[in-house]
């Protein structure tokens, strides 16, 4: 039998799932031939190892589902703050604005020079050049002609304005879709950040509290100075107390809940945790 | 699936219960590709939060597990795709318990079936630090089949690969590895007499 022939059957299939006849086969050549020796070496602690592997698992952590549902809302709230909806509802009166205004630019482009050139047509067609300047009373040849050179030229110009505005028109529908997302773009920004700005102000901050306090209580300069430094040490220790307690807390929490998972049939425990969010929800509104 | 559709709508303790629910199976499929724990567990948060997003692609025709997984297995080899793969082992990379349990393993297979804990340990480590230097189709499918037992179609089902593929990644993934342990083997040179 050929190496490369042994060295196919060793990589065709698992070595676990090789019959009888092929690992008698394997064996007999491999017992005359080095290299496929080595290869038959590799491919059982290979297999040894793959097994070792596949039998280590991991289990979920306790607060592995806690920390799926934080990702998510922290990912949920980061991309609603760029999201399309969110910029089209913050702007859609601006946006509403913008499309009145590309449509009077539009309209602006693309009528209005019309109507010049069918001025232009009307009174071409109704008068000569000659008419209207020998009407003018005393002319001699000389005025006329440079008038005639003078209109012909004007109406030239005019053509040559006219068939660049044809060649141009994609240019100005480009620039007014520019136009259009540009200020999109800058209307939603504006509206964001005003109700960021508007949402921030009617949140007091802790400074606006302390200083509400401390008008209240007519505090003077020294006590503020306790005050503040009693509310900054309290904070700082309960912060250190929270951040200790906090896998216990889990824990405990995890516990119940599964004690809680238990107790009830699946569709019972869905709606309780959905009435516990209701309550929590109500609660952080009642703060 | 109930749970689906309720998650679809908005509603977080559906998807609470699906991750809970789920969750063994996906750390499963995360553990065929990361040696850590810590490794597993973030790929398999990226699994959850992959499948919340994609949760209205899920038409409720075949199973939610076999949805999960595939996403599981997909995102997996995208995550160990980005990552830069290890050198090749050698020999001299080997400790001291490695170089015991490849010794070990030469001497008598009857010996890896016996294993103690810590043998197995050292083994699935080792196994973790030669399948790093493989590609992540070829840890996939070895893992899979030649250390979970799975059939073509059920690789052929987690991985959306045809099955004649999976066949041929399975057969040139079996020859890296091989060729890899064999660089390992050459560890004092007189392993080939205790071959048989």
């Amino acid at each position: 039998m050929r190496d490369e022939h042994i060295k196919d059957m060793l990589d065709r299939a698992p070595l676990a799932s090789l019959g009888d006849d092929e690992l008698a086969a394997i064996h007999s050549h491999a017992e005359v031939c080095g290299e496929c020796s080595r290869a038959y070496a590799a491919a059982r602690v290979s297999a040894s190892l793959l097994e070792a592997r596949a039998s280590r698992e991991f289990d979920p952590s306790p607060f592995f589902q806690t920390r799926v549902l934080a990702a998510l809302r922290e990912r949920q709230s980061a991309g609603e703050a760029w999201s399309l909806g969110r910029l089209w509802k913050a702007a859609g009166l601006l946006v509403s604005s913008m499309a009145a205004t590309v449509a009077v630019l539009a309209a602006l482009t693309f009528v209005a020079p019309q109507a010049t050139t069918q001025q232009i047509a009307s009174a071409d067609g109704t008068y000569t050049a000659e008419d209207v300047i020998l009407g003018q009373g005393a002319v001699t040849d000389g005025q006329v002609s440079d008038a005639r050179y003078s209109l012909r030229d004007g109406r030239r110009r005019g053509e040559m304005t006219m068939d660049r505005v044809t060649k141009s028109s994609w240019q100005v529908c480009a620039a007014a879709a520019v136009i259009f997302l540009l200020g999109f773009a800058a209307g939603a920004l504006a509206l964001n950040t005003y109700r960021a700005w508007r949402h921030t102000e009617a949140q007091p901050n802790q400074q606006d509290r302390f200083r509400q306090m401390s008008e209240r209580l007519q505090l003077s300069a020294e006590q503020e100075a306790q005050v503040q430094k009693i509310f900054d040490d309290t904070r700082s220790q309960l912060d250190a107390l929270r951040k200790e307690s906090e896998p216990h807390v889990q824990e405990i929490r995890r516990q119940a809940d599964e004690r809680l998972r238990q107790a009830l049939t699946p569709e019972q425990w869905l709606r309780f945790q959905q009435m516990r969010d209701e309550m929590s929800q109500r609660g952080r509104r009642g703060r | 699936m109930e749970l689906a559709r309720l998650a679809r709508g908005g509603d977080e303790s559906a998807f609470a219960e699906i991750v809970r629910r789920y969750s063994p199976r996906v750390f499963r499929v995360a553990g065929r590709f990361f040696r850590r724990r810590e490794q597993a567990e973030e790929a398999a948060q990226e699994v959850f939060l992959k499948a919340f997003t994609q949760l209205g692609s899920y038409e409720g025709r075949g199973s939610f597990e076999g949805w999960l997984t595939r996403i599981a297995t997909n995102t997996c080899l995208n995550l160990i795709r980005g990552a830069k793969r290890r050198p090749e082992l050698t020999a001299s990379d080997l400790s001291e318990d490695e170089g015991a349990l490849i010794e070990n393993l030469l001497a008598d297979a009857a010996i890896a079936r016996q294993r103690s804990v810590e043998r197995g340990l050292v083994a699935a480590d080792l196994a973790g630090r030669v399948l790093e230097t493989m590609s992540p189709d070829d840890r996939l499918v070895l893992m899979m089949m030649d250390g979970e037992d799975a059939s073509v179609k059920e690789v052929s089902e987690a991985t959306g690969w045809s099955e004649s593929n999976v066949k041929v990644k399975a057969f040139r993934a079996r020859r890296r590895m091989r060729a890899a342990v064999e660089k390992l083997l050459s560890r004092g040179g007189g392993w080939a007499g205790k071959i048989f």
